[in-house]
């Protein structure tokens, strides 16, 4: 069989070439407005300068369909399939808002944010801080915390939680239980840094949300939380990610320790309704909820 | 040029598998169903470290494992992605992959992804770019590459030669297998008002390593590939004379979208088997049309309400409840 010849007659005829016929074909079927605006947009109107009633210059009728209405199919399901995509990142948020806000704030998302990765696993990367930006300016008003600010939580704990899904754990290499804590001397504990598990993460968020995206996540109504900090700690065990709640001082020390500060000087950061009583409690679930991975006692 | 390749490029006839779907993970990892082998999408194993990850290794202990992606984007004009193609030499390693198969199409251009799989021109200078781009993706991945025929909805002025004869070119000059797609070839050519025998019969069999069978949406003017349904006996018919050339290759099923329990889905590519082997007792009569008539035309009030969706890749993301 022999090669076609390796030429660009037709592009020196006139014909467009690959690039701008991708370049061309990109900025139609993305184009918000449909198809024919998409044809007389400048992006496609730079690849190929042709008008929408031109369009059988490039993509030809079929016995059935106009050019228009072929192009239309893939301009339709970009849109379709990217929200579907999106809607399973976020799934409480879309039983928050509905489907219809969902699919609006999920396009107004797209058109921001299009995807530049060969996965879809990041195609919601942006989505809280998007939502967070683009806020209706007349819900902005004060400093009280309104829906959109819980829009954003909510995304935010969403997105958390699929990272922690799909980032590194510790089945494999199994973390700190209660009995290892309970082995580190006495004497070595202010000095010793626990390193705290791949997949552990901490939240904080402005509004309660942990029981309302349980119960929404379980197909339940949910009454949505007033405002109010809430901390949580997410971690994976055997494959399913676990949400807990902390209290403040918990927060304060987890970070530090997450910080890479010593068990010492984290606990330094905690106030003083924090018992001694109340931290051993902590430190023992911690290890069973396998929150650390390993510990580095001090130089003897 | 090459020698005339082996058959299915030498690689073996695992039989009757089925696309892994999350869906089905519990139900796979607790019963082991008799499937023969089960074809993944590489995008949905790529990045994870979580639980798919976990499965795929339990499955790829058990059966064998080919690999589809649909984000190597081989007709693009953008460059080639190397860290995507890092990580699918990795992971073909980590599971043992038999081949690793993509589409005849683009994924997007100037840094962007549809995740849609669109159509190219036909044309010599395409046929040049795409040539060139499956060797360096072969040298890169030390292993032929297997393209598969896509469904597309348009066509382009450009064009110059046949889709079928685009493939049988990319295959020989470039030395690659074919993944042939019999639903695809039935929704392209109804869509561009295509003869489906002549295009089967254009693709050159000896490199044909794979077959997708899958259901599709019928819109009246055109068919939409949803992978939501049972394969049509028309998609049937191109099956049977596709294996009575290539001489019997690994068929596999794609349910994407409503996608009902594992064993409604292995049900539906096990009735390969009697096609299969209709086709190989060679008893068939060479049509030269197809016998089994299109379904009929579609009234108004039976076309699906919301706009189908060509495609469908929802089921790719991971569901991290
Ligand atoms: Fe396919």
């Amino acid at each position: 069989m022999n090669l076609p010849p390796d030429s660009n007659e037709r592009t020196r005829d006139g014909a467009p070439t690959l690039e701008q016929t991708q370049r061309w074909m990109q900025a139609v079927l993305m184009h918000p407005a449909g198809v024919a605006s998409g044809v007389n947009s400048a992006a496609a109107r730079e690849q190929i300068a042709i008008d929408a009633n031109e369009l059988e210059a490039v993509i030809p009728p079929s016995s059935r369909l106009t050019p228009e209405r072929r192009l239309a199919v893939y301009s339709n399901a970009y849109t379709a399939r990217l929200i579907e995509c999106l809607a399973q990142q976020f799934p409480a948020l879309v039983a928050t808002t509905g489907k219809d806000a969902f699919a609006d704030l999920a396009w107004g998302y797209l058109r921001a944010h299009p995807s530049r990765s060969y996965t879809l696993n990041h195609l919601g990367a942006q989505f809280a801080a998007y939502l967070d930006q683009s806020r209706p300016a007349d819900l902005q008003e004060g400093d009280s915390l309104g829906w959109p600010d819980l829009l954003v939580d909510l995304a935010r704990l969403e997105w958390h939680v699929s990272e922690v899904f799909d980032g590194p754990g510790c089945e494999t290499s199994p973390p700190l239980g209660p009995e290892a804590l309970s082995a580190i001397a006495p004497h070595e504990w202010p000095d010793a840094r626990l390193n705290t598990a791949p997949s552990l993460r901490l939240v904080t968020l402005r509004f309660p949300l942990n029981d309302y995206y349980t119960a929404v996540r379980r197909g339940h109504k949910a009454e949505m939380p007033k405002p109010g900090q809430q901390f949580l700690a997410l971690a994976r065990r055997d494959y399913v990610v676990w949400r807990y709640e902390l209290t403040p001082n918990e927060h304060k020390l987890l970070a530090a320790l997450a910080g890479g500060e010593s068990v010492g000087d984290a606990i330094e950061r905690t106030d003083e309704s924090y018992t001694a009583e109340q931290l051993r409690n902590s430190f023992y679930r911690w290890g069973r909820w396998g929150f650390f991975a390993d510990v580095e006692r001090p130089a003897a | 040029m090459t020698q005339p390749p082996e058959p299915r490029l030498g690689h073996p006839h695992l039989g009757l598998g089925v696309g892994l779907r999350s869906v089905h993970f519990g139900h796979i990892l607790e019963h082991n169903p008799e499937v023969d082998w089960f074809e993944i999408i590489s995008e949905n194993f790529l990045d994870t470290q979580g639980r798919p990850r976990y499965v795929l290794e339990q499955i790829a202990e058990r059966y064998p494992i080919v690999m589809h992606g649909v984000s190597l984007s081989i007709g693009s004009t953008d460059p080639l992605d190397f860290e995507y193609l890092t990580k699918l030499k990795q992971l073909a390693r980590q599971c043992a992959a038999r081949w690793i198969s993509d589409h005849l199409c683009w994924t997007g251009v100037a840094g962007l992804n549809t995740h849609d799989l669109l159509p190219v021109p036909t044309n010599e200078a395409t046929l040049a770019h795409v040539i060139e781009r499956v060797r360096i993706v072969q040298d890169f991945l030390e292993r032929p590459l297997v393209l598969e025929n896509p469904s597309s909805y348009v066509t382009f002025a450009s064009s110059t030669i046949g889709e079928a004869e685009f493939l049988a070119h990319v295959a020989e000059e470039a030395d690659c297998g074919l993944l042939l797609d019999a639903n695809n070839v039935y929704v392209s050519c109804f869509n561009h008002d295509w003869d489906p025998l002549e295009y089967i019969d254009a693709i050159p069999a000896r490199r044909v390593v794979q077959m997708h069978l899958a259901g599709h949406t019928n819109c009246g003017t055109h068919l939409i590939d949803t992978h939501d349904g049972r394969v049509i006996d028309p998609v049937w018919e191109l099956y049977r004379r596709a294996q009575r050339r290539t001489g019997g290759v690994s068929t596999l099923l794609e349910w994407d979208a409503r996608i009902p329990p594992f064993p409604e889905v292995h049900a539906e590519v096990l009735k390969a088997k009697s096609h299969l082997a209709q086709a190989l007792a060679g008893d068939l009569a060479e049509a030269d049309r197809l016998q089994t008539p299109p379904p009929g035309e579609v009234e108004a009030g039976q076309l699906d309400a919301s706009t189908p969706v060509s495609n469908p890749v929802a089921f790719l993301m991971t569901d991290a409840s």
